[in-house]
């Protein structure tokens, strides 16, 4: 059997053991028995992905051609992971309380869960990573030819081309067996990642036996190793010191965003303490995977004859020294290193590519909504799946197109350069709460364009896609814009070149549109979740339920996580609430723990627009706010319209309550008036009716009793006119009908009349008067308001019940009022009869003079129609009256002087 | 913390010496990237390539064993309240006159 079928044979055999190891893992994980699968040595071990073919073939390589240049792209993983507490521990933190499924997904969750952001990522990667898998197809394709060639059968060997295919698509069943078993990236993949371990020892074990062999079996021990280096052409330290730092941080960089690394890193970690470990074990592993480089290179160059591929050293020196089985071994290591890469960068690029790209164009094309369509789960399924495929294909076409010219160190470090542009936006936004989208977006935007342009394109060989004429002189024959000097910078190492200028501008675009931009409120939510992970690693936050509906939510989520997760879900989080059944209210914790849950599953970005979608947009908008607002606004405004009718009805309903207790009032009053007027009628009448009957029925009257009698009738009956008169009177003044007829005259004029028509002063009623302050003219109703004089001077008269009857009329001009008192020197009003005396019919005692008890009333109608008033004065020791006159009303003035 | 109530001066030792410790983990990278371009400024004639990888391979383990020691002592459950924040539960014992 010939060495190349013995490889072939223990290729496949190797290759059943992976697909075994990763089933027996995920068998045991599912069967709860996976907790051995989660020990801190597996996750270090996952993380030698970073060790590709590159590093194992490519590795010595380097060193043969540059000498100790090579051990930079190991220094800065090195430092990133000895400084584990300050970034990487954020990172997994941020990873872990996020749900992030990938680093698009990051970026996209850090600046506010922006699509357009991740979709920008995931090109970058897959463009940044298409190159890489090609290179790890090539170097497996490689070490077979070298078998071929090393055969001593002399069997042709095979077709480069075919052996890249049947690998690819091996490597992409293998990748959607294990990588695509759940739909949950954040329920890992243990079958992947078990397997990976593995291949980690492999590749460590085979390297060092190439070493030990060679240092042990070539050489005579160290000693003899380290004078053949000190012989060799890598002997002098002579590596360029910008090269040294430059790689040194390019591969601290590329080990941070690398998008295989992000997923066995951040993704794929259970648990933070794991990191702890990997802090010092995975340098150790670095080391250990560079300890034998130098002395395989030099014992290379030393044994095998000039010209043989440096690349290929750690094959062929077993093969030449005829240690089949080592190089059987090596071949393996190189391996694992090739499938490892494949398969992790492949799951990542596919959950990148299925969770920003393929799920929201879905989304959208099936009318954007989470509800309507078919099973999103086996959508999201299949479209991981098809990813998965395609970025393996896609390797596979550009291994074909770029024939696998170059050399395996060359693409591995443009590769680094391409992803490394992610740096500034991934660590700034950990750090920068500043940092904002439209940053982040122009910084890979002027990275990403500088990279392909400096460095990818050019890469490619001139006329491939820039012509002869730019490298020579520059673009559009601008000389500073020649791709491997630009701007003037001649002379630089291109990969050094084109990383400084990617980066800077990078960094610069970054900085400057952040400070510049004004990023959305969900932007600075996830900032500060961010860049405070420590304060409060809780959630990603935003949703304010209320509005959705379970039911509908069970219903998706169904979709995305499975009936069986779905219902499980629920129902624990029904538990928790302290429901029965399996639906939860769906509170604010509820809606983010299951966005958090399908954010694992499709995407941050995805999962909050799926939920959003039912929620009906919870995270509400400024214009949502403000269409709330204005609703508000308007309900407000038409309450206050009620409000303003309802106090008008209150109102009216008020003023007729009045109206109707005055119409009871005065109906009273009328029923009262009535019965007073019928019994001031009867009075007279029945004396009337009575003498008429004793002067008609009585024969025999004499003379003096007739007289008496007519007399007493006469009395009567003017008794009678007289009150009908002042009903009459009266009733023409409250209704208002009343005429004045105003006229200049003095008021001593009035008073003296008034005096005179009351029987003058004499010894009956002593009338005192103080002439010069009645030495005012006044333009008023005279008739009138001498009629109110006389009813005060005949009721003086009338019922002042001194012995020497005494009326003091005193007149007083203040500024706007003239007041006349009348005060008798009586007994006055009593109290109690006070509040009456202006009140129809109210007399006070027995009517000495036979009154109807309508004068004071008629005075009080006749003042208020000439504008002024009548009061009763109390505490003037006898009855007081005080009439009152407006002046400006009566123009009173001083007569003429 | 963990709930143990053991002396104030112990407890007070030992959150001072996990910040102490964070610190020292926040330092180590800057080191050790220091360590590593140190042999950028080796410019002399006749500095040999083994004499590089015999100064660089004991310091990389060298610095792999610090890491070992530094995350050892930034002990599991101490991890959240070792961060940098001062705002700590035992606040109170940083104030310790015994200090």
């Amino acid at each position: 059997m010939s060495v190349l079928n013995l490889l072939l044979v223990v290729a496949l055999a190797y290759v059943v053991l992976l697909f075994s190891v990763a089933f027996a893992a995920d068998r045991a994980a599912r069967l709860g028995r996976g907790g051995w699968l989660r020990s801190p040595v597996v996750y270090t071990l996952s993380l030698s992905i970073y060790c590709t073919a590159w590093t194992f073939y490519g590795a010595v390589g380097f060193a043969a051609r540059s000498g100790l240049e090579f051990v930079t792209i190991y220094l800065g993983p090195t430092l990133v992971m000895i400084g584990w507490w300050t970034l990487l521990r954020k990172m997994v933190r941020i990873g872990r309380s996020q749900r992030i499924t990938s680093i698009a997904d990051m970026m996209s969750s850090r600046y506010g869960k922006s699509n357009l952001l991740a979709v920008f990522v995931t090109i970058i990667a897959v463009i940044g990573t298409t190159p890489y898998i090609a290179l790890q197809l090539q170097s497996v394709t490689l070490s077979i030819n070298a078998f071929a060639q090393m055969d001593p059968a002399g069997g042709a060997a095979p077709d480069t081309a075919t052996t890249a295919l049947w690998i690819a698509a091996g490597l992409a069943v293998f990748t959607v067996l294990f990588g695509t078993r759940n739909l949950d990236v954040n329920e890992r993949h243990h079958g992947v990642v078990m397997a990976i371990a593995l291949e980690a020892v492999v590749k460590l074990c085979a390297l060092l036996a190439v070493g030990v062999f060679v240092v042990w079996g070539l050489g005579q021990g160290p000693g003899d190793v380290m004078a053949r280096i000190d012989a060799s052409k890598i002997a002098m330290w002579e590596v360029s010191g910008g090269r040294w730092v430059g790689l040194t941080m390019l591969s601290a960089a590329a080990f941070l965003c690398l998008p295989r690394m992000f997923q066995v890193m951040i993704v794929e970690n259970q648990d933070e303490g794991h990191l702890r470990t990997a802090s010092w074990a995975f340098p150790a592993y670095l080391m250990l995977m560079s300890l034998f480089v130098v002395p395989i290179a030099v014992t290379g160059l030393d044994l095998l004859p000039p010209g043989s591929n440096p690349d290929l050293f750690v094959l062929t020196l077993p093969l030449t020294a005829g240690q089949d089985g080592l190089a059987i071994f090596s071949f393996l290591g190189g391996f694992s290193s090739a499938t490892s890469m494949v398969i992790v960068a492949a799951i990542a690029l596919s959950t990148m590519v299925s969770n920003h790209i393929v799920m929201p164009v879905w989304l959208r094309l099936t009318g954007g909504t989470a509800m309507m369509s078919g099973d999103v789960r086996s959508v999201a399924l299949l479209a991981r799946r098809f990813s998965i495929a395609a970025v393996v294909l896609l390797g596979y076409l550009y291994f074909r197109v770029s024939g696998g010219g170059a050399a395996l160190a060359a693409i591995g470090l443009i590769a680094f350069v391409g992803v490394a542009q992610f740096l500034p936006a991934l660590v700034g936004g950990l750090v920068w709460r500043g940092a904002s989208r439209n940053g982040a977006m122009a910084g890979l935007a002027a990275g990403f364009a500088l990279w392909l342009y400096c460095l990818f394109l050019p890469g490619l060989g001139p006329g491939v896609v820039l012509p002869q004429s730019v490298f020579d002189t520059g673009l559009f024959g601008v000389d500073w814009l020649r791709p491997y000097a630009m701007f003037g910078a001649e002379g630089l190492d291109i990969v050094l070149h084109a990383m400084l200028w990617s980066l800077s501008f990078n960094l610069l675009a970054f900085v400057l549109v952040s400070l510049l931009s004004f990023p959305s409120p969900q932007e600075r939510l996830q900032g500060a979740q961010f860049v405070n992970v420590f304060d409060h690693s809780r959630t990603t936050g935003g949703w304010s339920a209320g509005m959705a509906q379970s039911e509908d939510l069970l219903i998706m989520a169904q979709r995305i996580m499975g009936p069986e997760e779905a219902r499980k879900l629920f129902s624990r989080a029904a538990t928790v609430q302290g429901l029965p059944g399996f639906l939860p209210e769906p509170t604010t914790d509820f809606i983010e723990l299951l966005e958090r849950e399908l954010s694992g599953s499709v995407g941050s970005a995805t999962a909050h627009a799926m939920i959003s979608q039912i929620i009906g947009g919870a995270n509400v908008s400024v214009e949502d706010l403000l269409a709330v607002a204005d609703e508000t606004a308007q309900i407000m405004q038409y309450s206050s319209q009620l409000e303003a009718k309802s106090a008008e009805l209150a109102d009216t309903a008020r003023q007729l309550r009045v109206v109707n207790a005055k119409l009871t009032q005065i109906s009273v009053q009328k029923d009262a008036f009535l019965s007073q007027i019928s019994h001031e009628l009867r009075t007279p009448m029945t004396s009337i009716r009575a003498f008429s009957e004793i002067m008609r029925d009585t024969a025999g009257l004499s003379d003096e009793e007739q007289a008496k009698y007519s007399g007493i009738i006469h009395d009567e009956a003017l008794r009678l006119t007289r009150l009908l008169d002042d009903l009459l009177d009266l009733s023409v003044l409250e209704s208002g009908e009343v005429v004045l007829h105003r006229r200049e005259g003095a008021l001593a004029d009035l008073l003296d009349r008034a005096i005179a028509v009351t029987g003058g002063s004499g010894p009956d009623m002593t009338i005192r008067r103080s002439r010069p302050e009645e030495d005012i003219m006044l333009n008023t109703d005279q008739d009138r308001l001498a009629q109110v004089f006389i009813n005060l001077i005949a009721n003086a008269r009338k019922y002042c019940d001194a012995e020497a009857p005494e009326l003091r009329i005193e007149v007083r001009k203040t500024d706007h009022a003239l007041t006349i008192d009348f005060l008798d020197n009586g007994s006055g009003v009593p109290d109690d009869h006070q509040s009456v005396i202006f009140e129809k019919f109210s007399r006070v005692g027995e009517t000495k003079a036979g009154g109807a008890g309508l004068g004071l009333a008629i005075c009080r109608e006749i003042m208020a129609r000439l504008g002024g008033d009548i009061t009763y004065l109390p505490g003037r020791g006898g009855a007081g009256f005080r009439v009152r006159l407006p002046l400006g009303e009566s123009m009173a003035r001083s007569a003429p002087e | 913390m963990n709930g143990d109530h053991d002396t104030a001066f112990y407890t007070e030792r030992r959150t001072y010496r996990r910040r102490r410790m964070a610190d020292a983990a926040t330092f180590v990278p800057f080191l050790g990237g220091a360590l590593f371009l140190l042999p950028v400024i080796w410019t002399g004639p006749a500095v040999l390539t083994s004499s590089v990888m015999i100064y660089l391979f004991p310091v990389w383990a060298g610095l792999s064993v610090l890491s070992v020691v530094l995350s050892r002592d930034l002990a599991r459950g101490d991890a959240d309240e070792g961060d940098a924040s001062d705002a700590m539960p035992q606040g109170p014992a940083d104030k310790d006159p015994q200090e």
